[in-house]
C-alpha cells in the first residue's frame, strides 16, 4: 500500500502542474491545446540547465521559463492574430516536440540527481504511510500549494475576478474597459510556466533523464482534468490524485496477480481518461466552463 | 499596427497565405540552423531542396504524399465542420491493423485479385469505427472529442504493439516484434517500375476530388460548410448535427484507416509497432495548408511530404534528429494560422494617432 | 477674486458617493438641488427660481496634466467665485494644493466666456453650498483611504443651470469625424451637453449614434475634432478613462456578466472597493434611485431590466457627471421604462448629464429637453423634442416621409397553425408552459414581452430546430407536427425568420446564393432564386453575389425575409423582424408582411417592439415567463395594458423589480 500512495503522489505532480496552468488559461477563455509541447520543452529545458550546471533549482527555473516562452508563442497567433485556438494549440504541441527533440539531441541517455527530498529520510518518522507522503522533493508539495494559491486567487482577489470576467464574457469585459488581451497573455504565460515546470517534474525528479516524447500524454490528460475537476483548482488536486492512482497500472497486475499483458496495463492512463471525460461531460459538467472557452476575441472597431 | 476585420473574406491572402506561409517557416527554420551553428545554405539544400533533386527522389516525395493526402482531404472535411478530429494517428493505426488482419489471416489457398480491395475496405471499416467513438461519445455525452480522440491513439499504438508481439508475432520472426509479410496479393502494385510509388496515388488523388465534389456540391457538403462557420444557421437549415458530426468522423476516420492500410500493404508489407502514425498529425497541417479543401490538401501533402525526405536525408548527411521535422511543421502551422488572420482581417498601420 | 481658480473646496461631496453617494447627495445637496419643483427642474416655468447645480468631481492626472492655454485669463463672470484652495486648509495636502491650482488655472480659460449678469441668489447659494460641503469634505477626506491624494487632483465646476442664462457646456463634441474605411461614420458632429440635461441623440439606424458615443466612451478615438470637457480639450483613451472623467455608459447589449453575482459585476469595474463596501452601496443606491436589487444574485438569474439595473448601478457608483443611455428602453416593459424615466430624471436633477440615444420618438419626447438628430454622421438638427411631433422628429431622422404601410382590416379564415399545450421544458433558458394560440388564415399574431421571457424557446419549438414530444402540441393546417424537423415542417408550408441574422438566419461568410439555400435545401426544385429575392426585395449591395456580411442590416433583413416569402408560406413566423434595421427597410418588411397575411398566410410576429405590434398585427397576446397570456384584438388594447401582461401582473413595478427569484 504505501508504495502506491508514494507512487501516486509522484505522479500526480506533474498532471497537477501542467493542469492547474491550463485551468488558468481557461478561465481566462483561451483553450490551449499545446500542453504536451509546452510540458516537453519544459522537461528539456529543465534537464538540460540541470545537467549543464548542477543546479536543480535553476533548472526547475527553466522549465518554467521555457514553457512559458513557447506559452508566448502560442498567445501570439492566437490572441494577436486571432488565430483558431485549437490548431494553434496544436501547432504548439507539434512544435514544442520537434524543438524538445532538436535541443535534448545531445542529452540522451545521461543523467541527473533526482531532487532530493524535502526532509531527510532518516528524519522522517518510522511510520510507513508518513514516510510516503512526506518523503517527497519540494515540487510536490510545490503543486500542492501552487494549486491553493490558484484557487485563493482566481475566487479572492480581484484580478482573479476580473479573469472571470473575462472567461466569461470578453465583448463586456472590453466594453467596461478591462485589459482582455492582456489578461488572457498573462494568464497562457502562468499556464506555460505551469506545464514546465510540469515538464520539469518529469526530467529531474520522476525519471531524472530525458527522452524524446517522455510526456507520453500527459498534457493532454492534464486537459481532460480540467475538465474533469469542473475548473475548479480544489478539484483539480482530487482529480490529479485520482488519476494517478488509475494510472498506476503495474500495481494492479502485481496485485491482482493477473497476467494481463503489459500493453493492456499502460493502455489504463488513457481509457480511464476517456471514462473521466464521458461520465463528467454526460453529469453536465461542462456547464462549469468558462462561456468564452476556445473562442477568439478581437476588440472590433 | 492594427487589425480591422474585413467585410468580406479576401480570397487573395486566402491563396496568398499558405505560399507566405511556406516561406516564412523557410527563413525562420534556416535562421534557427543557423543560430544552431548549422550552415544555412547546406541545410536548405538537403532539406529543402534535396527531395527534388532526382526522380528517385520525387518519387519518394508521392509516396510519403499519398498517405498524408488522403489523411489531409479527410481531416480537411472534419474541420469545416469544426470537429476536431485530432485522432487520426489512431484511426491510422487501426486501419493498418484491420487491412493487415486480412492480410494474415485469409487462408493462402483463397487467396486472390480480390484480396487487396478486401484488405482496403477492412481499413476503412477500421478506421471507421476509431472515429466513430469519439463521434458518439461526444453526441450522447458531450465528451470533448479533441481529447477522446487522442486518447484512442495512444491506445490504438499499445494495441498495435501488443499484436506484432503477442498473438500475431510472425513465428519466424526471431523474436522481433513484427507479423509475418503480407502474402503478395495482398500488396499494392507499383505504379512506376524502379520506384516505390504504387497505385495509392492514383487512389488519393480520386479520393480527393470526390471528397471536394461532395463537399462544394452535395447537400451534405453544404450542411458540413454550414456546421462549421454557424452551428446556429445550420440547424435552422434543417441539418442535424449528430448526423454531421457522426458523417465527418466517420469519413475522416475511414480515410485515415484507408491510409494506414494502404501503407502497410505498400511500403512496409508488414504489420509492426511503428508504422509511421505521426503522418496522422502531420496531415492535419496538410489540411490547413490546403485551406480545408481536399483539392488543397492533396497539394499541401506533397509540400508536407518533403519535410519527410528532407527529414530523413538531414538526419543522415547534418545529423539532426528526426524530430526537427516536427520543428519545422509546427512553425510552419503557426505562420499559416497568422497568415489567415490576413483573410479576414485587413492590417493597419496604427489609425489611433498617439495613441 | 476673479483671477483666482475657481474648483476646489467642494471637492469630496462627491467622493463620500466612493462609500455613500447617495447619503452625500441627501445629506449635503438638498439646499441646492433636491427640492426644486419639477417646472423648475424642466426649465419650463419663466417664473422659476434661479437654480444652481453644482457637479464636482475627481478628473484624471492625465487631463491635467497639460494645460493647454496660459493661466490668467480672467474667469467668465458668470461663474461664482469661491473661496480660494489655501483658504479651505484641511482638505488639501499641499500637494493636492499645487495640483488643484494647476488644473483650476488651466480650467479657468474657457473658451466662449460667458457674459451673463449673476444673480445674487446664485452666488449666495453657491457659497452656502460650497462652505456646507466643505464642512463634509473633511470628514470624508478622513473616512475615505483609498482616495491617493497626489494622483487624483480635486476640482469642482459650478455649473449655472438657467435656460434663460447660456451655461457652460460639460461636454462640447467639436466637429468630430470618424470612418470606417469608405464610411464616413461621423461628419463633423458637433454638440454640446450640459449639466442636469436630457438629451436625446436620434437617428436611424447607421445613422452614426453609436459611432459618437463611443468615441465619447473612449471606445473609439476621432480622426478629426475633439472633445472639450469642463472647457479643457479631452483626449480619452479608454473607458476606463471616460468612467475617471465622470462619464458612464450603459449598453444596449449590456456589458454585464452572465457568470458573476451582482456585486461581483460591479467590483469588476471599481478597482479598490470591497465587496462588502459594494453591496452597502448597492443598498444605498437602490433606495435613493428606486433600483431595486440584490447584491448577492448571479446575473445569468436576472430578467433584463434588472441586468440593466446592474448596469445603472455601477455607473452610479463612479459618480458620472455625464451617463450615456443607449437604447434603455428596448428590454423594459412600460412600465419599467417609466421606473427608469424616474431614475432618470432623478439623477438629472443631481446635476447629471444624461445622453439618450432612442428611436422610440413619443419616449423621447416625454423624456428628454433636447435632442440632436443625425443623419448618415450628420448633425441635421438641434431641437426641443417637447415643441415637436414624433412625425416632425421622424421626418428629421429619415429626411423624407415614409410611407408607413396601412393596416387594412384582415380577411381571417380558419386556423393555420394551431399551438396546444405547448410545454418545453428549460435546457438553460426559459421553460415554456402550456402555450396555447391559434394563427389564421389571413391574419398577423403579435407575440409581444421583453427579451428573455421565452421567445428563442417558443421560435425554437415553432421552426421545429427543437421539435417537441406532444406531435399534436403544433398542429399546421390541422396536421400535428410537434416532432417534425424544419425540413418537414418546411415541406408543409412553413417558413422561419430568426431574430438574429448573421449566424442564424444567414452566414456572413457564405454569398447570398448559398445562403438562400439555408432554408430552401431539400424542397424540391424551387423556381426561385437568390437573385429573385434581391430584385423583389430591394436588396441593395455591390457585386452579383456578395458575402452576406457585407450587407447591411436593413439590406441583409430583407434578404432573409424575402427568402422566406418567395416561397409563399402557409404559415411564416419571425422573430424581430426589424430589429436594428433603417426606417426604409422597416417600412418595407411591414409592407411585404401584411402583403403576404392579405395573401392567406397565417403570420407570428414575435417582437419586444410594442410600436411594431400595434402597426401590423392583428391580434397580440404576451409572452412572460413562458407562458403565453390569450390574444386579444390589438386595437383593442393599450401599450399600457400590454405592459402590465408583460410585466406579469397587474402589480406596481416595484414588484416586479423583486419578482425575478
Amino acid at each position: 500500500m504505501e508504495p502506491f500512495i508514494f507512487a501516486m503522489i509522484v505522479a500526480a505532480t506533474p498532471l497537477l502542474f501542467a493542469a492547474l496552468g491550463e485551468l488558468v488559461a481557461e478561465r481566462s477563455g483561451v483553450l490551449n491545446l499545446g500542453v504536451e509541447g509546452m510540458m516537453l520543452l519544459g522537461a528539456v529545458a529543465a534537464f538540460a540547465v540541470t545537467f549543464s550546471t548542477g543546479s536543480s533549482a535553476m533548472g526547475i527555473a527553466a522549465g518554467a521559463a521555457a514553457g512559458a516562452a513557447a506559452a508566448a508563442l502560442f498567445a501570439l497567433v492566437a490572441l494577436g492574430f486571432t488565430a483558431n485556438q485549437a490548431a494553434s494549440g496544436l501547432a504548439l504541441t507539434i512544435f514544442g516536440t520537434g524543438a524538445s527533440g532538436l535541443i535534448g539531441q545531445g542529452y540522451v541517455g545521461k543523467t541527473v540527481t533526482p531532487l532530493p527530498p524535502v526532509v531527510p529520510a532518516e528524519n522522517l518518522p518510522d511510520s510507513p504511510i508518513a514516510r510516503a507522503v512526506l518523503g517527497h522533493d519540494a515540487m510536490v508539495y510545490g503543486a500542492l500549494a501552487l494549486a491553493v494559491l490558484v484557487w485563493f486567487y482566481i475566487n479572492y482577489t480581484r484580478s482573479g475576478l476580473k479573469l472571470r470576467a473575462i472567461g466569461d464574457d470578453a465583448e463586456s469585459a472590453n466594453a467596461v474597459g478591462l485589459k482582455v488581451l492582456r489578461s488572457r497573455f498573462a494568464a497562457v504565460l502562468f499556464g506555460g510556466a505551469c506545464a514546465g515546470l510540469g515538464g520539469a517534474y518529469l526530467s529531474l525528479a520522476y525519471t531524472p533523464l530525458w527522452g524524446e516524447n517522455m510526456t507520453a500524454g500527459r498534457g493532454w490528460i492534464a486537459l481532460a482534468l480540467v475538465v474533469f475537476a469542473g475548473w475548479g483548482p480544489m478539484r483539480l488536486i482530487f482529480g490529479a490524485y485520482l488519476f494517478a492512482a488509475a494510472s498506476l497500472s503495474q500495481f494492479y497486475g502485481e496485485t491482482l496477480g493477473l497476467s494481463i499483458p503489459s500493453q493492456f496495463l499502460a493502455m489504463t492512463p488513457y481509457l480511464a481518461t476517456i471514462i473521466a471525460l464521458v461520465v463528467i461531460s454526460a453529469a453536465g459538467a461542462r456547464r462549469a466552463a468558462p462561456t468564452m472557452l476556445g473562442r477568439p476575441f478581437r476588440p472590433d472597431r | 499596427m492594427r487589425l480591422e476585420r474585413r467585410t468580406a473574406p479576401s480570397m487573395l491572402f486566402a491563396v496568398l497565405s499558405p505560399l507566405l506561409a511556406v516561406a516564412l517557416t523557410i527563413g525562420a527554420g534556416l535562421a534557427l540552423m543557423a543560430v544552431m551553428g548549422k550552415d544555412p545554405v547546406k541545410v536548405l539544400e538537403v532539406y529543402f531542396l534535396s527531395p527534388f533533386a532526382d526522380a528517385y527522389s520525387r518519387s519518394e516525395l508521392m509516396v510519403k504524399a499519398i498517405p498524408l493526402a488522403l489523411i489531409g482531404s479527410g481531416l480537411a472535411l472534419a474541420f469545416r465542420a469544426g470537429v476536431f478530429n485530432i485522432g487520426a494517428p489512431g484511426q491510422y493505426t487501426l486501419g493498418a491493423i484491420f487491412a493487415g488482419g486480412v492480410a494474415l489471416f485469409v487462408p493462402e489457398a483463397y487467396a486472390g485479385l480480390w484480396l487487396l480491395p478486401l484488405c482496403m475496405v477492412a481499413g476503412v471499416i477500421g478506421g471507421m469505427l476509431w472515429g466513430w467513438i469519439p463521434a458518439i461519445l461526444r453526441i450522447r455525452a458531450g465528451a470533448n472529442e479533441i481529447l477522446v480522440s487522442l486518447m484512442l491513439t495512444y491506445v490504438a499504438a499499445l494495441l498495435l504493439d501488443w499484436l506484432v508481439r503477442g498473438p500475431w508475432n510472425d513465428p519466424l520472426g526471431r523474436g522481433f516484434p513484427k507479423s509475418a509479410s503480407f502474402p503478395e496479393e495482398a500488396l499494392m502494385p507499383i505504379l512506376l517500375p524502379g520506384t516505390r510509388l504504387h497505385w495509392g496515388l492514383p487512389l488519393a488523388v480520386i479520393v480527393a476530388f470526390a471528397l471536394w465534389y461532395v463537399l462544394y456540391h452535395t447537400r451534405r457538403g453544404f450542411s458540413v460548410r454550414t456546421m462549421g462557420m454557424a452551428p446556429l444557421a445550420a440547424k435552422f437549415a434543417g441539418f442535424s448535427e449528430a448526423k454531421t458530426i457522426t458523417w465527418v468522423m466517420l469519413v475522416s476516420g475511414g480515410l485515415a484507416g484507408l491510409a494506414g492500410a494502404v501503407e502497410v500493404t505498400s511500403t512496409i508489407q508488414q504489420l509492426q509497432p511503428d508504422i509511421s502514425a505521426g503522418y496522422g498529425f502531420t496531415a492535419i497541417i496538410v489540411a490547413f495548408l490546403g485551406r480545408l479543401n481536399p483539392i488543397g490538401a492533396l497539394i499541401a501533402a506533397v509540400a508536407l511530404a518533403v519535410t519527410y525526405i528532407g527529414g530523413e536525408n538531414a538526419q543522415i548527411l547534418l545529423k539532426l534528429p528526426k524530430n526537427v521535422s516536427f520543428l519545422f511543421q509546427g512553425m510552419l502551422l503557426f505562420f499559416l494560422l497568422a497568415c489567415d488572420t490576413l483573410v479576414h482581417y485587413r492590417l493597419r498601420l496604427r489609425s489611433r494617432a498617439g495613441a | 477674486m476673479e483671477n483666482q481658480p475657481l474648483k476646489l473646496s467642494l471637492t469630496a461631496s462627491y467622493s463620500i458617493g466612493g462609500r455613500g453617494f447617495p447619503a452625500a447627495f441627501s445629506a449635503d445637496m438638498p439646499p441646492i438641488t433636491g427640492p426644486l419643483p419639477i417646472s423648475a427642474r424642466l426649465g419650463a416655468s419663466p417664473r422659476k427660481p434661479d437654480t444652481v447645480s453644482i457637479s464636482f468631481n475627481r478628473l484624471a492626472l492625465a487631463a491635467a496634466a497639460k494645460p493647454k492655454q496660459p493661466p490668467g485669463k480672467r474667469t467668465p463672470s458668470g461663474r461664482t467665485p469661491l473661496p480660494h484652495p489655501k483658504q479651505a486648509p484641511p482638505v488639501l495636502s499641499p500637494e493636492e494644493a499645487r495640483a488643484s491650482e494647476a488644473q483650476g488655472a488651466m480650467a479657468a480659460p474657457i473658451p466662449d466666456p460667458v457674459e451673463a449678469p449673476v444673480s445674487p441668489i446664485e452666488g449666495a447659494a453657491g457659497v452656502v453650498a460650497a462652505a456646507a460641503v466643505a464642512g463634509s469634505a473633511v470628514a470624508a477626506g478622513q473616512s475615505e483611504p483609498e482616495l491617493p491624494p497626489a494622483s487624483t487632483p480635486v476640482v469642482d465646476d459650478l455649473k449655472v443651470q438657467n435656460d434663460t442664462v447660456p451655461r457652460e457646456a460639460l461636454l462640447s463634441i467639436e466637429t468630430v469625424s470618424k470612418s470606417f474605411g469608405k464610411l464616413r461614420a461621423n461628419d463633423a458632429v458637433s454638440l454640446k451637453l450640459y449639466p442636469g440635461e436630457k438629451h436625446a441623440l436620434l437617428g436611424e439606424n447607421g445613422a452614426g449614434k453609436s459611432t459618437l458615443v463611443k468615441m465619447i466612451y473612449g471606445v473609439l478615438q476621432p480622426d478629426s475634432g475633439r472633445l472639450v470637457l469642463d472647457g479643457k480639450p479631452a483626449r480619452i483613451t479608454s473607458p476606463a478613462m471616460a468612467r475617471t472623467l465622470g462619464i458612464g455608459m450603459v449598453f444596449q447589449h449590456f456589458s454585464t456578466f452572465e457568470a458573476l453575482t451582482v456585486a461581483e459585476n460591479l467590483a469588476v469595474v471599481l478597482p479598490d472597493r470591497s465587496l462588502s463596501g459594494i453591496r452597502k452601496d448597492v443598498a444605498a443606491i437602490s433606495k435613493e434611485y428606486g433600483l431595486a436589487i440584490e447584491p448577492r444574485r448571479q446575473l445569468s438569474t436576472l430578467s433584463a431590466g434588472e441586468r440593466q439595473r446592474v448596469e445603472i448601478i455601477r455607473c452610479l457608483l463612479q459618480n458620472p457627471r455625464l451617463l450615456i443611455m443607449d437604447e434603455p428602453t428596448s428590454v423594459l416593459t412600460p412600465q419599467e421604462a417609466e421606473a427608469l424615466f424616474k431614475t432618470l430624471d432623478r439623477l438629472a436633477d443631481d446635476g447629471c448629464a444624461i445622453l439618450y440615444i432612442s428611436h422610440r420618438l413619443e419616449e423621447v419626447r416625454g423624456l428628454c429637453d433636447t435632442a440632436t438628430v443625425l443623419r448618415r454622421g450628420k448633425v441635421v438638427a438641434t431641437c426641443d423634442p417637447r415643441k415637436e411631433t414624433a412625425s416632425s422628429l421622424a421626418e428629421m431622422m429619415v429626411g423624407s416621409v415614409i410611407e408607413r404601410p396601412k393596416k387594412i382590416p384582415a380577411y381571417v379564415g380558419s386556423a393555420r397553425l394551431e399551438v396546444a399545450g405547448l410545454s418545453v421544458a428549460a435546457t438553460g433558458g426559459q421553460a415554456l408552459h402550456d402555450v396555447t394560440f391559434s394563427a389564421r388564415k389571413g391574419e398577423i399574431l403579435g407575440i409581444a414581452g421583453v427579451a428573455g421571457e421565452g421567445q428563442s424557446e417558443l421560435f425554437a419549438a415553432l421552426s421545429g430546430e427543437t421539435p417537441v414530444r406532444k406531435h399534436d402540441a403544433i398542429m399546421i393546417d390541422g396536421e400535428p407536427i410537434g416532432r417534425f424537423s424544419v425540413t418537414r415542417r418546411r415541406r408543409l408550408g412553413m417558413a422561419f425568420a430568426p431574430e438574429r441574422r448573421l449566424g442564424h438566419s444567414a452566414i456572413a461568410d457564405m454569398r447570398l446564393s448559398e445562403n438562400y439555400h439555408l432554408t430552401h435545401n431539400a424542397l424540391g426544385k424551387t423556381d426561385s432564386s437568390a437573385r429573385e429575392v434581391r430584385e423583389a426585395f430591394d436588396v441593395r449591395a455591390e457585386g452579383s453575389d456578395p458575402f452576406a456580411g457585407a450587407l447591411s442590416g436593413g439590406n441583409l433583413q430583407k434578404f432573409v425575409i424575402g427568402r422566406e416569402i418567395v416561397r409563399k408560406p402557409g404559415v411564416f413566423v419571425v422573430a424581430q423582424p426589424t430589429w436594428g434595421v433603417d426606417a426604409g427597410a422597416a417600412a418595407a418588411i411591414h409592407a411585404a408582411l401584411l402583403e403576404l397575411s392579405k395573401d392567406g398566410a397565417a403570420v407570428v410576429v414575435i417582437s419586444q417592439d410594442l410600436d411594431e405590434i400595434f402597426a401590423i398585427c392583428d391580434r397580440v397576446a404576451v409572452l412572460h415567463r413562458g407562458s403565453l397570456s390569450e390574444p386579444q384584438v390589438a386595437s383593442a388594447v393599450t401599450a399600457e395594458s400590454l405592459g402590465l401582461l408583460m410585466g406579469g401582473s397587474d402589480a406596481n413595478v416595484v414588484s416586479l423589480a423583486e419578482a425575478g427569484a
